[in-house]
């Protein structure tokens, strides 16, 4: 954990130097006779040029600054080390270090599983695995795998977990250039997890459960995924200083429970997306449109899509993306909840709504087989001033937003 | 006047002798090789690509593929995926990371000299590795079988 800015700094400065020191690198290292450590790498720079409204990347990271540049949004350092003791078995570690909710670098566990590859296709896995319920995007920390210099918020920052405890199986047949692949998975949260500072829930016994479908061709790829949380046994851990879920005066943890009981209606999340990525010669479209059907009454259901079309020019591709989120109306409030409940969760509709575009234009520039730099500019309209997607929103805010991007990934 | 044409032909000369240098540079195979023990006899270019891809695991019904890749800073690597999937290494290289970091699959191992990939074919019978010509007439005739030829 990193406490001081000089620290934080120093953090950014290490990335920095081995961002900056691709000739060092392969994509892969072995380490022994069947030990691999690969890694990635993101040193980003983000201004948003809005006075207004703080900006943030996803759930578990709510940092930002007014009107002025961060290095903390973007940057990133993963590590991977896996073992493949024989052609059939394998297993794999992942880190992950970023900005987090605590206002520091954090470093957190983000994959621990063993693989079984018996043949024919057929695939186990069974451990901490990465989720796979967003397109293209199961590798989302991952900059170098893909073009901008982040994927479309309105589309990936609304996810709580990248990844569960559980098993999966997976069976791919091939034909030709062409393979469809299914893969079956499920388990539990198994972790605890914030969406604000100051609140910290136990997903720890909340099941899950899902499906991916893939189809790749030569120039044509489909997904199709869902996949379901049930949070029937999630429990608000802590909340403190949180106008949003503070308790009345007075107010004691019993009510404080049924408080947050009242906002899990329904225990059920699910989510599902259809992607698609051509690739033609130096032609790259990509897409992907989901739906999160949720029983949670302060996050209520929403669609999320993106489009984005690049094309290559030897090692510079430009490109160009809009993506898009949008809420349902709040349901209407069911039962007889005291009126201090009410208020909380029309509080909470209202903070968590989203109608919003955003225009992205960037390139990239590939500086070697291992080294990416990006540039990218956002024009962001949001219709509801008090949005799921920005935070300490002024009154006088009216909706809109730019940001400027240079992004610099590298693998190793 | 004259100047300019004896200029000219030694441009066009010049021009001639890069082309035929780029001809002969682009006309290098790449040798797809296995163990000789493995009973395979010929893989299709969808077949080296599925393997080479992380998308097959098998290099017929019984034997599992090993697939090797010789580092970077050779520049056969480049060449062979050039010619097997039309990408640069920077668009692989991508790919692998998607792959390789959500779990799917993990890609061919590194070898950092042709002398390790041709220990490897020998000593192992999933092994599956591509060799340009110099590199291949090092390996006994009897350990390895050319099973797809890239660049022809």
């Amino acid at each position: 954990m990193l406490n001081s800015p000089p620290q934080r700094s120093a953090a950014l400065l290490a990335i920095l130097t081995v961002t900056l020191c691709p000739a060092l690198w392969a994509t892969e290292t072995k380490l022994g006779d069947e030990l691999y450590f690969s890694g990635h790498a993101t040193l980003g720079a983000l201004y948003t040029e809005t006075k207004d409204a703080q900006f943030y990347r996803n759930l578990n990271q709510r940092n930002a600054d007014f009107d002025q540049l961060t290095l903390e949004s973007d940057s990133r350092l993963g590590l991977r080390l896996s073992y493949r003791p024989h052609k059939m078995i394998g297993g794999e570690v992942q880190l992950i270090t970023r900005y987090g909710l605590s206002n520091n670098f954090e470093t957190n566990l983000f994959a621990a599983s063993a693989r079984i590859r018996p043949g024919n296709g057929w695939q186990l896995g069974v451990g901490i695995l990465p989720l796979e319920s967003f397109y293209r995007s199961d590798s989302i920390h991952v900059g170098y795998s893909y073009l901008w210099a982040r994927p479309p918020v309105e589309m990936y920052n609304f996810n709580i977990a990248n990844n569960f405890e559980g098993i999966s199986l997976q069976k791919r047949f091939f034909w030709g250039t062409q393979s469809l692949s299914g893969k079956l998975y499920g388990g539990v949260l198994g972790r605890q997890y914030s969406t604000h500072p100051n609140d910290q829930y136990d997903g720890s016994h909340s099941p899950l459960m899902g499906l991916t479908l893939e189809y790749t061709g030569e120039h044509l790829a489909l997904s199709y995924g869902w996949v379901e949380f049930d949070m029937a046994d999630e429990a608000l851990l802590t909340t403190k200083n949180n106008a949003f879920l503070a308790p009345p005066e007075g107010g004691d943890a019993a009510l404080l429970q049924l408080l947050f009981d009242s906002l899990v209606d329904n225990t059920d999340i699910s989510y599902q997306y259809l992607g698609f990525a051509y690739e033609q010669g130096p032609w790259r479209l990509e897409g992907a449109a989901a739906e999160t059907d949720s029983g949670l009454r302060v996050f209520q259901d929403t669609y999320n899509g993106y489009l984005s079309l690049g094309y290559r020019l030897d090692n510079w591709t430009p490109f160009a993306m809009v993506s898009y989120a949008h809420n349902n109306p709040p349901h209407s409030l069911r039962g007889n909840l005291p009126a201090f409940i009410e208020g909380v969760i029309l509080e909470g509709v209202k903070a968590a709504q989203a109608e919003q575009t955003n225009l992205a234009l960037g390139v990239r520039l590939d500086l070697s087989a291992t080294l990416s730099l990006k540039l990218q500019f956002n024009h962001i309209e949001e219709a509801h001033s008090d949005s799921y997607l920005w935070i300490n929103e002024s009154p006088d805010w009216n909706g809109t937003a730019n940001q400027f991007s240079l992004v610099m990934d590298a693998i190793f | 006047m004259a100047w300019i044409k004896r200029h000219c032909r030694l441009l066009q000369v010049l021009i001639g002798v890069t082309w035929l240098l780029a001809a002969s540079a682009q006309a290098e195979k790449l040798y797809v090789v296995v163990n000789a023990a493995v009973e395979v006899e010929s893989l299709s270019h969808s077949e080296v690509l599925n393997i080479f891809m992380g998308r097959s695991q098998k290099l017929d019904r019984q034997q599992i593929a090993l697939p090797l890749d010789i580092s970077s800073d050779h520049p056969e690597k480049a060449e062979f995926y050039q010619a097997l999937i039309h990408r640069d290494l920077a668009e692989v290289n991508s790919y692998w990371t998607r792959v390789m970091f959500s779990g799917d699959a993990s890609p061919p191992r590194q070898m950092d000299t042709y002398e390790q990939i041709r220990q490897v074919i020998r000593n192992n019978l999933g092994a599956i590795a591509y060799l340009p010509e110099s590199e291949l007439k090092q390996l006994p005739e009897a350990s390895y079988r050319v099973v797809h030829v890239l660049g022809e």
